[in-house]
């Protein structure tokens, strides 16, 4: 592994970092924080802050530093967690996002000097009471930021440790840390100069360097660690903080706390002495005498707690590289597509049903199910990034919008996670621009002058169903009706249902905003949303109500590449009708069959009337059935049109299949969401059940519709 | 006599090349080391230094730069500075 795959695990950590971050001051934001959330969000900022000291990211490592020490003051309940506050860290969150997005892009950091100030200002204020208090206890914890300042530029910081190491100490007794580096501490471009740098700037000054173990140049080795170092800290300073410093790299490095030289060297003199051992042992000693607010503090019950549960998430996940990842995939695909073709093998010898074929079965749909969960991310990853996106739409708009949100948990293939995001927020910015309208027009109309966006997800039909909905205006139909014809996309006669209107949206260079501001109204939007989703295998709907909102319903696949299904044959065409849409399949009676209109019909099933839809049509197959009743119907269930009853010749198997993008490999063709390699090893289209059934339905003829 | 060159960012892979350099320059006098163009010296580097001093003839430090001096003092190496003081 090399320092760039390592610079990307760290960027993929920040990202986990931040969201935990986001969620955390989403909690506050809401009043039920307690101390493990405040733990959670230090830890995240503190964990950024390491890494950027790591690869030298010296304006990321800047602002987490100051964005911690602030941190610190709240977990130490020196800061009372108020609305403002939470206000101000969400900014600097955002601020940070984009000193990592900068950091990654090798780009220029950010603005932060509004916010820098804001986090310093704070901090101050709040440590300038206490340390009047201790009236003769310099104020050197505030110095921080300027130290690391100076660090940066190259000044020496030794004026300032010196100082803090010869002051008088107070009420604390001054302690000694010993620390040495192992081998593994300079792998992968980590720099262990730059956490000795961390311990002096927390108030600690080299009191020995331990030189006995460096060899001659014959002996020498520059992969291994051959330098110590005993440290001499300030009474001010926590056991915590160091540790804080060392947290992410803690196994690279034997840390030994002491009261003294002599306790350090009894300590080193003596093997059982371990790291984490001793680390327990003289966090012990540490409370009996000092005054360590933050662990007795009210709003931090959990701190002594906070360090033990990580290394234990570390060792119950590991990284794996997407690209293995799907090649196992791919391997899982090719193997049901060959277990499939067994199948058909032993069917024509009349030998398929015996045990070892129904075991194997067995076993390629489990390992199948566990290679699709390896994908598998909970949506709420991307809901994550929409308070970010509310808050900068709130200072462009000046609408404030609350956020709704259910079913973050709900678990889709992270291809599709990744390639959501782009769409959601092209119709969050539109909800927002468009939808809801502003405070003044809301409290008019009796409404809440606080807009409401929600945000759900679920399983349904074998799709995840994203819906979108705002609490505002509604669309206009008459208005985008007005547009659609002076846009020239339909003539002033055309008469168009209601969601047909509202399907108009996403006609390209469509826009009904009577100015083009930089939110939205440009007119790209809604076109470049309809595609992104439709690139996915989904759909896009909208539902709207004028005067009370609109939804916009996002229908995708579970997954992009192994689904369960029912081989049907239609003419002289097999084609897949996938299993999550199939209700149940019979053989219509006459009598369970009428006419309706021109040349269409109604099946009765217990009572319910449901189009029949004769599959043969998409086909274009010559051999069409004469009668339906010699075929069989399917009857499958939609989305947004209920039930209908697709009619076949034969049902022919039912069996997992993989689907083919027929867009990689051919186009995208409507009615049609992909394709599979059959047991006999011959192509199959996949319907869109869908599609089908809803341009049916609203033409009456699907293929004019597509 | 060969004067050894530190690098601007004397970092592991730096020390792994140097190492050489200093093997082959070890002798009866000290090796001179001129540090003047150091921006950041890392750990690896230190502790290659410090094994040069080690070794028989020791080393001597030319004109080192301010962040070389600091990062010296900071890890309480101030003794190879006065070491090479000619």
């Amino acid at each position: 592994m090399d320092a760039n795959e390592i610079q990307n695990i760290f960027f993929v950590e920040c990202e986990e970092s931040l969201e935990a971050a986001e969620a955390g001051l989403d909690v506050c934001k809401a009043g039920t924080q307690d101390a493990e959330t405040i733990n959670a969000i230090f830890r995240a900022v503190h964990s950024i802050k390491g890494g950027a000291g790591a690869f030298g990211y010296a304006a990321l490592q800047t602002f987490t530093h100051s964005f911690e020490t602030l941190l610190a003051d709240v977990r130490e309940d020196k800061v009372p967690i108020e609305a403002d506050l939470v206000n101000q860290l969400l900014i600097a969150l955002d601020c940070l996002r984009d000193h990592v997005d900068a950091a990654r892009s090798a780009t220029v950091p950010p603005d932060d000097s509004a916010i820098l100030q804001y986090l310093k200002d704070a901090h101050e204020a709040v440590s300038a009471a206490p340390k009047k208090a201790q009236a003769d206890t310099k104020a050197s914890g505030d110095d921080d930021i300027d130290a690391l300042l100076d660090d940066l530029l190259g000044e020496p910081e030794k004026t300032k440790s010196a100082d803090s190491h010869d002051e008088p100490a107070g009420a604390a007794p001054e302690w000694f840390l010993h620390l040495r580096p192992h081998a593994g501490a300079m792998s992968n471009g980590a720099e262990p100069l730059l956490l000795l740098r961390e311990v002096s700037d927390l108030g600690g000054s080299c009191h020995d360097c331990d030189l006995k173990q460096v060899p001659v140049l014959d002996e020498f080795d520059p992969d291994l660690g051959h330098l110590g170092w005993t440290f001499r800290m300030d009474g001010k300073v926590k056991h915590d903080d160091v540790k804080d410093v060392f947290d992410f790299a803690q196994e690279d490095y034997t840390l030994i706390f002491g009261s003294s030289e002599d306790d350090i060297k009894t300590k080193l003199d003596d093997p059982q002495t371990a790291s984490s051992d001793d680390e327990a042992a003289s966090e012990a000693k540490q409370t009996d005498g000092d005054k360590q607010p933050d662990t007795k503090a009210p709003n931090a019950p959990a701190a002594a707690a906070t360090t033990a549960p990580a290394p234990t998430v570390a060792t119950q996940s590991i990284r794996i590289d997407l690209g293995k990842l799907d090649k196992l995939i791919d391997g899982v695909g090719e193997l049901v597509i060959a277990q499939a073709m067994l199948t058909q093998r032993l069917a024509d010898q009349d030998i398929a049903h015996i045990e070892e074929l129904s075991l194997l079965d067995t076993l390629v749909r489990d390992v199948q199910e566990h290679a699709m969960a390896f994908r598998a991310q909970p949506i709420g990853s991307v809901f994550s990034r929409v308070p970010r996106l509310l808050r900068e739409l709130s200072s462009s708009t000046g609408k404030h919008v609350k956020l709704k949100v259910q079913g973050e948990s709900t678990e889709l293939d992270k291809t599709v996670i990744e390639r959501l995001g782009e769409p959601l927020t092209h119709l969050i910015r539109n909800a927002v621009d468009h939808g809801i309208e502003d405070a003044e027009e809301r409290r008019a109309q009796g409404k809440d002058p606080e807009g409401t966006l929600t945000l759900s997800a679920e399983q349904k039909a074998g799709r995840v169903v994203i819906n979108i909905s705002d609490d505002g205006r509604g669309i206009n139909a008459e208005k985008v009706r007005k547009k659609a014809i002076a846009n020239g996309l339909i003539t002033e006669d055309a008469q168009l249902s209601e969601e047909e209107i509202n399907n108009l949206v996403f006609a390209p260079g469509f826009s009904t905003a009577e100015q083009v501001s930089s939110v939205s109204g440009r007119g790209v939007g809604m076109d470049v949303v309809r595609q992104n989703v439709k690139e996915l295998g989904g759909r896009i709907t909208i539902e709207s109500t004028p005067g009370s909102g609109t939804s916009f319903i996002l229908a995708l696949p579970l997954t992009l590449a192994i689904s369960d299904g029912m081989i049907v044959q239609s003419g002289d065409q097999s084609l897949v009708i996938p299993l999550a849409h199939v209700v149940e399949s019979l053989r219509p009676l006459p009598a369970d069959l009428k006419g309706m209109g021109y040349d269409r019909q109604m099946l009765n099933v217990r009572g319910h009337f449901l189009p029949v839809l004769p599959l043969d049509q998409l086909t274009g197959a010559s051999t069409r059935m004469a009668d339906p009743c010699e075929g069989v119907v399917v009857i499958v269930e939609t989305e947004r049109c209920g039930q209908a009853a697709l009619l076949v010749d034969t049902i022919t198997d039912q069996r997992q299949f993989v689907i083919k993008s027929l867009d990689t490999h051919y186009h995208a063709v409507d009615g049609v969401a992909g394709a599979t390699i059959l047991g006999n090893g011959r192509v199959s289209l996949i319907v869109d059940v869908d599609h089908l059934v809803q341009s049916a339905g609203h033409t009456g003829d699907w293929q004019v519709a597509a | 006599m060969q004067i050894i060159e530190l690098p601007s960012h004397c970092d592991r892979a730096a020390a792994a090349a140097l190492h050489p350099e200093f093997l082959a320059a070890a002798g009866e006098k000290a090796t001179k080391v001129d540090a003047s163009k150091v921006e950041r010296l890392g750990f690896a580097v230190m502790q290659l230094l410090v094994s040069a001093d080690h070794t028989e003839g020791g080393i001597a430090l030319n004109a080192p730069s301010e962040p070389f001096v600091d990062t010296l003092r900071l890890a309480g190496l101030e003794t190879l500075l006065a070491d090479g003081a000619e």
